[in-house]
């Protein structure tokens, strides 16, 4: 089952795209390019980011490419986590062929809104973007220039993960962000391929390596245009819910959550078995289309 | 994939008036033109430029979009490779009116020039992505 053959990981490698926020997966010289971290007073931290908008062609499946519009040349754009107020000043430049912006979902003042006709930042322009982080939860940030339903499947939206204040953090675990999105390969207004973070299929080429016994912390956000509504199914366990991220107490506990677009929630779990476990959306036609993948639990090395 | 383009600009040549510009159309234009290359002061200089990450490097470079010196009024040849998968890169001095095609991942172009005859400086960039790839030509006094 799934594609034959294997994309590049050169550009974006879906297994790093999982662990990976803030630049973290860029050597620290070109991370400096990208963002910066200064400790202010108060306890808080200002973050600086330089988020680009760039036409590219991507590989969304084995030799399959799309003219992507991307955030920093990448589908999902690059993960910006902050702590819950801290300062966030990030320039965009549009280095695309099209007007574009960056509308956060997140508590800031109208003009930061990046939404209305005035808020356009033109190709060859920049905008500076600034607001305090708030409220603490998984959220998302998206272009939001006309057709908005072009511009967003396009590929420019990203996660944004606000952790809870410093005094009350969450748990230790191993986090990983899952970005579900979809293609529209021949502009009919529906998709051809469907992924978490991207590439069709790629998890169930390489697994998402875990441990057993080590909670998991999953930051999902549905990003899929043209469909109603996107899912996530967990084979073999359940999972706690958190939806939108934004309470420390889980709502529910289920093996599968559905997710409209732009709706995202934190699921947790820990693996109790090794071994192999599908997770895809629960419309089968997604999951075949390319949003399945497998997670392999491994026992926890001795100490 | 490598190519020529015969574009460009032509400077240095002070009292010739306006800047010749010539339309590349086969090979008699080739021809035309050997003249014209032919360095009075010895060799082309090389000067290769690889695009990647959203930026200009000189072949095993390490800095973004260095600054590029050059004497006044020498010949140099640019040779611009596209490493940066997925993106279409050019080079371009506006100042003298230099722009290339766009180059598709791992195309090469390159382009003969004439540095100004006066000190200066320049910039140079690429044409849809001016914002990020950007450097600046240094012009010095020559020999």
């Amino acid at each position: 089952m799934g594609p034959v053959g294997r994309v590049s990981t050169d550009t974006f490698d879906p297994t790093r795209f999982l662990r990976s926020w803030n630049f973290s997966d860029l050597p620290v010289d070109e991370r400096a390019r990208f963002y910066r971290e200064t400790p202010r007073a108060d306890g808080t931290t200002l973050r600086e980011y330089e988020l680009v908008a760039i036409d590219r062609d991507i590989e969304i499946a084995p030799g399959l490419f799309f003219p992507a519009w991307t955030y920093n040349g990448q589908v999902p754009g690059p993960t910006l986590r902050a702590t819950a107020g801290d300062h966030l000043r990030i320039n965009f430049v549009n280095q695309g062929s099209h007007p574009h912006t960056l509308h956060f979902h997140g508590w800031h003042a109208p003009e930061m809104d990046g939404s209305l006709p005035a808020h356009q930042v033109l190709p060859g322009e920049s905008f500076l973007y600034e607001f305090h982080a708030d409220p603490f939860g998984v959220h998302l940030y998206h272009c939001h220039a006309n057709p908005l339903k072009r511009h967003v499947h396009k590929g420019l939206y990203g996660a944004f993960i606000i952790d809870p204040p410093v005094a009350s953090p969450r748990p230790p675990a191993d986090e990983l962000v899952m970005v579900l999105n979809a293609f529209d390969t021949n502009f009919d207004a529906e998709n051809e391929v469907y992924a978490a973070n991207t590439v069709a299929s790629f998890y169930m080429q390489e697994p998402i390596r875990v441990e057993v016994g080590q909670l998991v912390r999953m930051y999902v956000v549905n990003l899929t245009e043209f469909d109603l509504v996107n899912s996530l199914h967990l084979h073999g366990m359940f999972f706690d819910v958190f939806r939108t991220g934004t309470s420390m107490t889980s709502s529910e506990s289920t093996d599968t959550i559905m997710l409209c677009q732009g709706e995202r929630a934190i699921l947790e779990t820990t693996f109790r078995y090794p071994g192999e476990f599908m997770f895809h959306a629960h419309q089968s036609e997604f999951a075949e289309l390319g949003w399945m993948g497998l997670f392999r639990a491994e026992a926890r090395r001795a100490a | 994939m490598v190519d020529t383009e015969r574009v460009g600009a032509w400077h240095g040549t002070r009292g010739a008036g306006a800047a010749v510009l010539v339309a590349a159309v086969g090979l008699l234009c080739v021809v035309l033109l050997l003249p014209l290359t032919a360095s009075t002061r010895g060799a082309v200089r090389e000067i290769t430029l690889v695009t990647r990450n959203m930026a200009f490097y000189l072949e095993d470079g390490t800095e973004p979009n260095p600054t590029i010196q050059l004497r006044a009024g020498e010949e140099v040849r640019f040779t611009v490779l596209n490493r940066d998968p997925g993106f279409r890169h050019n080079l371009a001095v506006e100042a003298w009116g230099l722009e290339t095609r766009y180059l598709e991942t791992e195309a090469s172009t390159t382009v003969l020039v004439r540095a100004p005859a006066r000190p200066g400086r320049q910039v140079y960039t690429c044409t849809p992505h001016g914002k990020m790839m950007r450097g600046i030509i240094e012009v010095v006094d020559g020999d």
